[in-house]
């Protein structure tokens, strides 16, 4: 018994009738369907010489001359494959490169990561210039004793500067005896610093002159400020910044009356020559913020 | 041994679709055997070819997209999974290629579908045979010509769901892999473009 289809419904398969793809129950009822309904019949014809034009075309076209293209596609593939093959490194990156969606972006970020190395290392190179007021400048002061910044007391273990200053500067002074007291710092590498006139009396010239006296002074500051010494060592021999005070003296002893008569023939005192000591600080000499002292004495020398 | 190899490599991968023979040259493809290249392009090059020539309406532009198809194949290959026999998977890669290249590509007339006639007349014997006597079919050989002309009008998907049917003969099922869309779209599509070549052949026959 085959079923009634209806033209409505049989107008629904008959692509699906064309194309062979109808199941065998609804292939049966559309055959009974298309031998008495013309317009069904007529619309299955018409897709049939679409699709038998068709193929007659491709047919036509194909045969023209697709046999010479042919020939040159197989070689010309296989030639490219083993080339792809030897150079699919050089290949993929040649494709990155060619696609600049992907190159300019690349160049870009590769740009930003150099500009903010470069920031980086300024913000580095600012923030490593350590301030010496700053809390990390005093801590890093505090922590290493022996400093320019930071010197230390002169103790008997140290080595103390050998002796370098000599009295010229007191030879320029006028009158016979006089009394320098300098505290200084002798740094690391032997230089004076931070020094300050303590005391400067001279006891033989009487003078009141105050421009004068200034120059005396400044006198021996510049002869103790052009000295070197050898800095002083720690117990380990490293070389540390100590607080020095000297006592520059120059006296001068009357030889007796009944001195040979070589004291006739040079009756001016010489120069006093400095020879420093290595002395417990006088008390004079320990003012805050330079507790560690050491004193030299001059002792007079006549001839 | 070696179609063994391959197949135990593809693990629980279905391979219904791929015969045996098939699978061994797929696989001696993916180790770079140049032989069995060779013999793939030989077996597949006129259907890709043809298609994309029917596709595109342009010898050369055929040609070079064959090209690229090919090249696109045996880079993917071993990704393939026996999914669908290879002859649809290639399909597929087709007409990707094609879709790709129409963006940009603006299809020209071809000059030799004037000069088709003749050629209609020598194959009209050989293929219009296959389900309804030719004589009632070849009206002329102009109403072919003129129903081409309007199928290469039709939309991408259109034009290409009617040439995947009526001249390369894939079920519905392998035209929904190769067009990647359901079967019901595949339908449709056909419907749609056999409707605009219908309301042509009835224009050229009043
Ligand atoms: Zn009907």
């Amino acid at each position: 018994m085959i079923p009634y289809l209806g033209c409505d419904a049989a107008r629904e398969l008959l692509h699906e009738f064309v194309d062979g793809e109808l199941p065998t129950a609804e292939q049966v009822a559309l055959e009974s369907h298309l031998r008495w309904c013309r317009v069904c019949a007529a619309r299955v014809e018409d897709m049939q010489i679409i699709g038998a034009s068709l193929r007659v075309t491709s047919c036509a076209i194909r045969a023209a001359d697709s046999d010479e293209c042919l020939e040159s596609l197989q070689s010309d593939v296989l030639t490219r494959i083993s080339t792809e093959r030897e150079q699919s490194f050089t290949v993929q990156l040649r494709d990155m490169c060619t696609d600049l969606h992907f190159f300019w972006p690349a160049v870009g970020a590769t740009i930003a990561v150099a500009a903010c190395l470069c920031a980086a290392v300024a913000v580095f190179s600012v923030t490593g210039d350590e301030r010496p007021d700053s809390l990390a400048g005093m801590i890093e002061m505090l922590a290493n004793p022996g400093s320019d910044e930071n010197p230390m007391r002169l103790d008997g273990g140290m080595v103390a500067p050998p002796r370098a200053l000599n009295g010229a500067g007191l030879d320029s002074i006028p009158g016979d005896e006089a009394v320098f007291a300098l505290a200084a710092v002798v740094t690391r590498e032997g230089r004076v610093a931070n020094y300050e006139v303590l005391l400067s009396e001279r006891a033989s010239v009487r003078r009141h002159d105050t421009a004068v006296e200034d120059d005396d002074v400044s006198s021996v500051v510049n002869a103790v400020k052009q000295s070197r010494f050898s800095p002083a060592q720690a117990v380990d021999g490293v070389p540390v910044a100590v607080n020095m005070v000297w006592l520059l003296a120059r006296t001068t002893v009357k030889a007796p009356v009944k001195a040979s008569a070589r004291a006739l023939v040079e009756p001016t005192p010489l120069p006093a020559r400095l020879a420093p000591l290595v002395a417990p600080p006088p008390d004079e000499a320990n003012k805050p913020g330079s507790p560690s002292t050491s004193a030299a004495t001059i002792p007079s020398t006549t001839a | 041994m070696q179609s063994q190899i391959f197949m135990k490599n593809a693990g629980a991968i279905s391979w219904s679709d791929v015969d045996s023979g098939e699978a061994a040259l797929i696989s001696r493809c993916v180790a770079g055997d140049d032989l069995a290249c060779s013999e793939l392009v030989a077996t597949h090059q006129r259907t890709v070819f043809n298609l994309a020539l029917h596709l595109l309406g342009d010898r050369d532009e055929a040609l070079d997209v064959s090209q690229e198809v090919f090249l696109r194949v045996f880079r993917t290959l071993s990704h393939f999974r026996g999914q669908s026999a290879l002859r649809t998977w290639i399909y597929r890669i087709v007409v990707n290629q094609v879709r790709n290249r129409q963006r940009w590509w603006r299809r020209r007339r071809r000059a030799d579908l004037v000069s088709l006639d003749d050629h209609i007349e020598r194959c009209g014997d050989l293929e219009a045979t296959r389900e309804v006597p030719p004589d009632r079919l070849l009206a002329s050989k102009e109403t072919a010509a003129h129903i081409w002309q309007a199928m290469e009008r039709l939309p991408f998907d259109q034009r290409t769901a009617l040439v995947l049917r009526e001249i390369d003969g894939l079920r519905y099922e392998e035209m929904a892999f190769t067009l990647n869309v359901a079967v019901g779209t595949v339908k449709s599509r056909l419907t749609r473009a056999r409707q605009a070549l219908r309301e042509e052949l009835l224009g050229i026959r009043s």
